[in-house]
């Protein structure tokens, strides 16, 4: 990596939930004094089990939690504070949850569920409309589907159309939040190949978190292994995968039942 | 005693249907397959495609509206063509299910130890005070550190993976001849999953159960079945030996599905696997392969004539094109 500061920097993070009594040292943290950077065009999986405080670290980065101590930056801009300027700050953050039959407005249009964030933006309702339709044609929907409701797709549509939101703002970063853990396989297949094609294509950046091994394997240039509230590996994906240290994260990898490789490629 | 023929679970010919007698709506077509006992068929299929479906019939809890045909034979005993009181007989005593949420399946008001000791009174298989002492063997049986004070504890205070070993010892509590265990590890975290699939192996075999193993995850499947039936969109495509199967897939479906699936030692830059086109519901009607819309390898026969699997024995698949003599394509 270059010398260059990173896009997103987390550092000496600790977020802690429910009533605290600090005096007794009674805390438990959500997360624990997590430091970690989001390079510009690279994708960070975080993986670990329930409660590990993956999904709070995405919340606290899209402001939809406050952090208790430390800092987040963007470009060196404190995301805690913002003030002014903090709207444009966060539209740079775009954010894919787990399940597309609750993130999407059931009475909306796709069409108008992608405008929205250009719209709330300042944005002129037509040439927001018309950059919405660009965007659902962009993550492999039909024409004809700016007009339908969420409830006319499958899971895997939605999660297109979710995926087609999240860019609208041309973000530098997008939290994907277990994005494909409530789709099948073959439609799994298809939104990590989108995600891909769509980094390729606008250089965002991922933080990518999710409690599937092989899924992060596949989208991951480093990853960050997390248990209670605190990071306890992180490094190049691959070689975290095949040659842990923590023993936790060996842990981890050995309770994954894997199917024995195929004998051929299939086309 | 039950003669040595017809011990396990012997499913022959199983339609599902809805709708009028007249024109009903088929969404299981012809499910044949076999589970001795001591072993797991591993049933893998995706969302619609049926394979909740069978797993309910197994257990005579189809959905209201929906008729079952076929023969399902538990070490003998006839499953179709029972009314409700002779199915809750059965239940329990032949087979048993476990499902994918613990905390939905126990009655949240109950003590734990107590919702297993009503199945094995009901079936009069013990006393209440039998009973009792008998729950919490079989809580010991399934690993709990504490089985004593999981009986007395309400679903709420156990963890899910807890939870998940309590039903898993009412469902062995009547000792039953089939498992039907539904997604039973997919709620749960990885290292609390491995230990109940390990759990499931050693009942099957310790118990000498047939367990059906229903679910998505071909990783779960391939660690605790011995065969395995692929489904799609209510059709049972291939069938066979585990290793074989999952490592030299006959159906273009499963080829597809099998190379779909992410792998941890997979190259970073290769792009996943995916199938062209949505899959054919379960209730359409179609002449020919279901999967031979989305199939790169369809040929004209494929849309006309319905490929049969051959009866399940070593590993087979639904599929003109597999099945043709070499060469002759």
């Amino acid at each position: 990596m270059t010398a260059s500061p990173p896009l997103l920097a987390i550092d000496g993070v600790r977020k802690g939930f429910g009533s605290r009594r600090r005096s007794a040292g009674e805390t438990t943290w959500a997360l624990d004094d997590v430091t970690l950077d989001l390079n510009a065009g690279e994708t960070v999986g975080v993986v670990g089990e329930s409660g590990a405080g993956k999904s709070t670290l995405g919340r606290c980065i899209l402001g939809l939690e406050t952090i208790d101590t430390g800092r987040i930056r963007l470009d060196d801009r404190d995301l805690g504070r913002g003030g002014r300027d903090r709207r444009a700050i966060r539209a740079q953050i775009g954010v894919i949850f787990q399940d597309p039959y609750s993130s999407l407005n059931p009475r909306w249009t796709l069409e108008h569920s992608v405008a929205h964030p250009l719209i709330v933006g300042g944005r002129d309702r037509r040439p927001a409309r018309a950059l919405a339709r660009q965007l659902l044609d962009d993550v492999g929907l039909p024409k004809e589907y700016a007009r339908r409701h969420p409830v006319e797709l499958s899971g895997g549509e939605r999660q297109r159309v979710a995926i087609a939101r999240a860019l609208a703002l041309e973000p530098r970063i997008v939290v994907c939040d277990e994005p494909t853990s409530a789709l099948d396989v073959s439609v799994q297949a298809q939104i990590v190949n989108l995600l891909l094609d769509v980094q390729a294509r606008t250089g965002v950046a991922y933080l990518f978190i999710t409690h599937d091994i092989a899924v992060v394997r596949a989208v991951s240039d480093r990853l960050v292994v997390m248990r209670a509230g605190r990071i306890v590996e992180q490094g190049p994906c691959a070689s975290v995968l095949s040659s842990p240290t923590d023993d936790y994260t060996r842990e981890l990898i050995a309770a994954v039942p894997v199917p024995p490789p195929l004998k051929e490629d299939y086309p | 005693m039950i003669p040595a023929t017809q011990r396990g679970t012997v499913v022959a010919g199983l339609c599902v249907d809805f709708g009028s007698r007249e024109q009903p709506t088929r969404i299981v077509r012809d499910a044949t397959f076999t589970i001795a006992p001591g072993t797991t068929l591993g049933l893998v299929g995706e969302s619609g495609s049926g394979k909740s479906t069978i797993g309910a019939a197994l257990i005579g809890l189809l959905a209201p509206g929906l008729r079952m045909t076929g023969s399902v034979a538990l070490d003998g005993t006839e499953l179709i063509g029972r009314d409700e009181t002779e199915l809750a007989a059965i239940r329990g005593t032949e087979v048993a299910t476990v499902f994918q949420n613990p905390f939905r399946a126990l009655n949240p008001s109950i003590r734990v130890g107590a919702q297993i000791a009503e199945a094995m009174v009901v079936h009069g298989l013990a006393t209440k005070d039998e009973a009792r002492e008998r729950a919490i063997e079989l809580l010991a049986e399934t690993g709990l550190p504490k089985p004593a004070t999981a009986a007395r504890a309400y679903p709420h205070e156990l963890s899910g993976g807890m939870l998940q070993r309590a039903v898993i010892a009412l469902a062995v509590s009547c000792e039953p001849a089939l498992l039907v265990a539904d997604e039973p590890t997919t709620a749960l975290d990885a290292r609390v999953q491995a230990r109940i699939l390990d759990l499931l192996d050693r009942l099957v075999a310790e118990r000498e159960m047939a367990m059906l193993l229903i679910s998505h995850d071909l990783g779960v499947v391939a660690k605790l079945a011995q065969q395995v039936a692929v489904i799609y969109s209510g059709t049972i495509v291939e069938y066979g030996p585990t290793e074989s199967l999952l490592t030299a897939p006959r159906h273009p479906y499963t080829q597809a599905l099998l190379a779909a699936w992410p792998r941890v030692d997979a190259d970073r830059s290769r792009r996943l696997r995916t199938i062209d086109g949505p899959a054919a519901p379960a209730t359409s009607k179609l002449a020919g392969c279901r999967f031979a819309s989305r199939c790169p390898f369809a040929l004209e026969r494929c849309r006309k004539e319905t490929p049969v699997l051959e009866p399940p024995e070593g590993h087979s698949a639904a599929c003109w094109v597999a099945n043709a003599p070499q060469g002759a394509l």
